[in-house]
């Protein structure tokens, strides 16, 4: 144990010799100078850390800028002198973005700030020159050798505002022609739901997000008929599994708007990015197809009027023997007996051929026919005369008054008259009523008829007759088309396309309201022969 | 009263002269086209001229623009059967001085209605 202590005895000597060494070499100048190296080896790092850095680091104390970096005097766009000591308010604009005063809101901001609340805030600066920089504030309070200083930590983001800027102002174009654009655009996502529709989609349609939500609803809706809906999602599975090819086939479906209506739409889909849903834009196609149509009629009814003009010289030579041949024979039979009345018969039979041919001849492009100024009452009159013969059809005219005279071929219009009345005649095998007004028209009751600068006389012609399917509607002005047994003697399928092509003619109008079981109302627009040269009397034949 | 009936085709004639015979014309004179028309105008004196208008050698329309621009025959009551029935060559007639015009086929009443007033309009 002695022995222990002993030896304790002489290591705390040691100790002591060491301790003794340790002092004199740290009051030795080259501990100093090892010392001093380390220090400034340190604040050169922070220095460097503080020079480099890209953002604006200020120093605050009692309001005036007392350190700055490099980057400071970029930004600012001045010397170092010129910063220092300076009262950070002197690059303030008077007012932020916000209309808030610059002072006002920076004391605030300040205040927090040493309070220890970092502060981190967008704020417009000025420069030194003036210039106005938008920028990233990021305010702190520091302890530097126990003295509290604010520390500003200041980043200009001129560019990433300019860029901000510049893609709202792009958004909001996208926006604009989203909102404008003449056809409408639907966004769906990829699980089929509806996240935009553009106005002119609710204009068209009269659905809103909410009406359809998403292609099930829209299918539903647009598409009420089952069968016809499966034909048109059939179409666009059809139109996703080729969504990719470049050559883009519009699909065009019938769709049934929110107030019933149905239109003609063009639809086109294309795929935004993988997965990211699609864009299906939608144009109304409805008036396009309509003169499309009526284009397709008239060339059917010049085709068949060229026809008609190529036969008829020989037809109507043919008919003349025979009919004259007839004629004779039954003036041989002195107009009596049996065999008299055959030929009578068959007489009739080739003069009704020829009204055949002469209306046929209608269709053809040549021949304008002698138009005069008419009064309408007589013919109209006169037409429901010779139709409506039978007790069982009341008819009520309505005439206004100081009706306007129409120029036109009193014998073509005759014939429309006729042909309507007699529609409407068949239409009501068990009687009924024919209502009839006449009246003035001097300004484009639907803006859909294609009007033209001057004034009409519209005759409307309404029964109480079976009507006609709106399927059939469309197809009632063409050619050999009626809704009457074909072949027979009650419909050859051509007095409307006739009355469409007089009226055509004489550059009026036609159009034909039906619904079934409420009869038919046709319409006539007629153009009034009003000023000095419509009045005067053309050729009046013999 | 004497009417000269031109047709080239021989049937028509004799068709329109039946009917005249309905209504006591007997005393007709026939021609195949214009030009035999104009010879007969040549030496006969007619009252009445019925002609067709498409025709050989020389058509109605130019048969009857020579007998309008000629001071004696264009006294003569002229009608015209055509079987077009389009407006357009009925207004060529018409311009060209014709008194009526008839489109085939038509019954015996129809060429009776217009002999009659081809004669009131000429004045004979």
């Amino acid at each position: 144990m002695k022995e222990k202590i002993k030896k304790d005895g002489k290591f705390l000597e040691a100790l002591k010799s060491i301790r003794h060494q340790i002092d004199t070499f740290e009051r030795s100048a080259t501990y100093r100078k090892l010392a001093e190296l380390v220090l400034v080896e340190s604040e050169e790092r922070y220095r460097t850390l503080f020079e480099a850095a890209n953002d604006a680091i200020l120093l605050i104390q009692d309001d005036q800028i007392i350190e700055c970096n490099a980057k400071s005097l970029e930004i600012f766009g001045c010397n170092k002198p010129q910063l220092i000591k300076e009262y950070p308010e002197r690059f303030l604009p008077e007012y932020q973005s916000d209309g808030q005063l610059s002072k006002l809101t920076s004391e605030e901001k300040i205040k927090s700030a040493l309070e220890g609340v970092p502060q981190f805030f967008e704020w417009k600066y000025r420069r030194y020159d003036g210039m106005l920089f938008d920028a990233e504030v990021s305010l702190n309070c520091v302890e530097l050798s126990g003295k509290r200083f604010l520390q500003a930590i200041v980043r200009d983001i001129t560019k990433r505002k300019l860029a901000e800027e510049e893609l709202k102002r792009e958004r909001q174009k996208l926006q604009t022609l989203l909102e404008q654009a003449p056809f409408g655009m639907i966004l769906v996502d990829v699980k089929g739901n509806y996240k935009y529709m553009n106005p002119r989609v609710r204009e068209l349609f009269g659905y809103n997000l909410n009406d359809t939500p998403n292609g099930r609803m829209w299918l539903k809706k647009a598409y009420p008929e089952p069968s016809y809906r499966r034909t048109v999602v059939a179409a666009w599975k059809d139109e996703i599994r080729k969504i990719n090819r470049k050559k883009k086939v519009p699909r065009v479906f019938n769709v049934t708007s929110k107030d019933g209506t149905e239109k003609i739409v063009n639809f086109r889909v294309v795929q935004l990015e993988k997965n990211g849903g699609y864009l299906v834009t939608c144009e109304d196609i409805t008036d396009l197809k309509r003169l499309e149509d009526e284009l397709l009629n008239a060339q059917k009814l010049e085709s068949v009027g060229i026809l008609a003009g190529g036969i008829a010289h020989d037809f109507n030579n043919i008919l003349a023997v025979v009919l004259g041949n007839i004629s004779l024979a039954r003036s041989h039979l002195n107009n009596e007996g049996i065999v008299s009345d055959r030929l009578l018969e068959a007489e009739k039979a080739c003069l009704r051929a020829k009204d055949l041919t002469q209306q046929l001849l209608t269709f053809s492009r040549g021949g304008e026919s002698v138009k005069e100024p008419i009064d309408l009452k007589d013919i109209i009159r006169e037409a429901v005369n010779s139709v409506i013969t039978n007790s069982q059809f009341e008819c009520n005219f309505s005439f206004a008054d100081q009706l306007f005279p129409v120029l036109a071929n009193e014998r073509e219009i005759r014939q429309v008259f006729s042909s309507i009345l007699y529609n409407a005649r068949e239409s009501m095998p068990l009687g009924g009523a024919v209502s009839i007004s006449v009246e003035n028209v001097t300004e484009n009751p639907k803006d859909e008829l294609p009007f033209l600068e001057r004034d009409y006389v519209r005759v409307s012609i309404k029964d109480t007759g079976s009507g006609i399917p709106q399927s059939q509607l469309q197809r009632i002005f063409e050619p050999y088309f009626s809704t009457k047994p074909l072949g027979t003697q009650k419909g050859m399928g051509l007095g409307l396309a006739i009355c469409y092509s007089i009226v055509k003619k004489h550059h009026g109008f036609i159009e034909v309201e039906s619904n079934v079981d409420s009869g038919t109302k046709v319409n006539v627009y007629l153009p009034a022969a009003r000023n000095d040269r419509d009045m005067s009397t053309g050729p009046t034949g013999i | 009263m004497k009417v000269l009936v031109v047709d080239d085709f021989a049937t028509m004639r004799k068709i329109v002269k039946n009917v005249l015979k309905q209504i006591n014309i007997e005393n007709v004179v026939e021609a195949e086209n214009g030009k035999h028309a104009l010879n007969v105008l040549n030496s006969e004196e007619i009252d009445l001229i019925i002609s067709d208008w498409m025709m050989p050698e020389m058509t109605g329309i130019e048969f009857l623009k020579v007998c309008k621009e000629d001071d004696e025959k264009k006294k003569i009551p002229f009608i015209m059967v055509t079987a077009e029935g389009q407006k357009g060559s009925v207004m060529e007639a018409i311009k060209s001085g014709v008194d009526n015009y008839i489109v085939k086929p038509f019954t015996p009443d129809k060429l009776k209605d217009a002999i009659d007033r081809a004669r009131t309009r000429a004045g004979k």
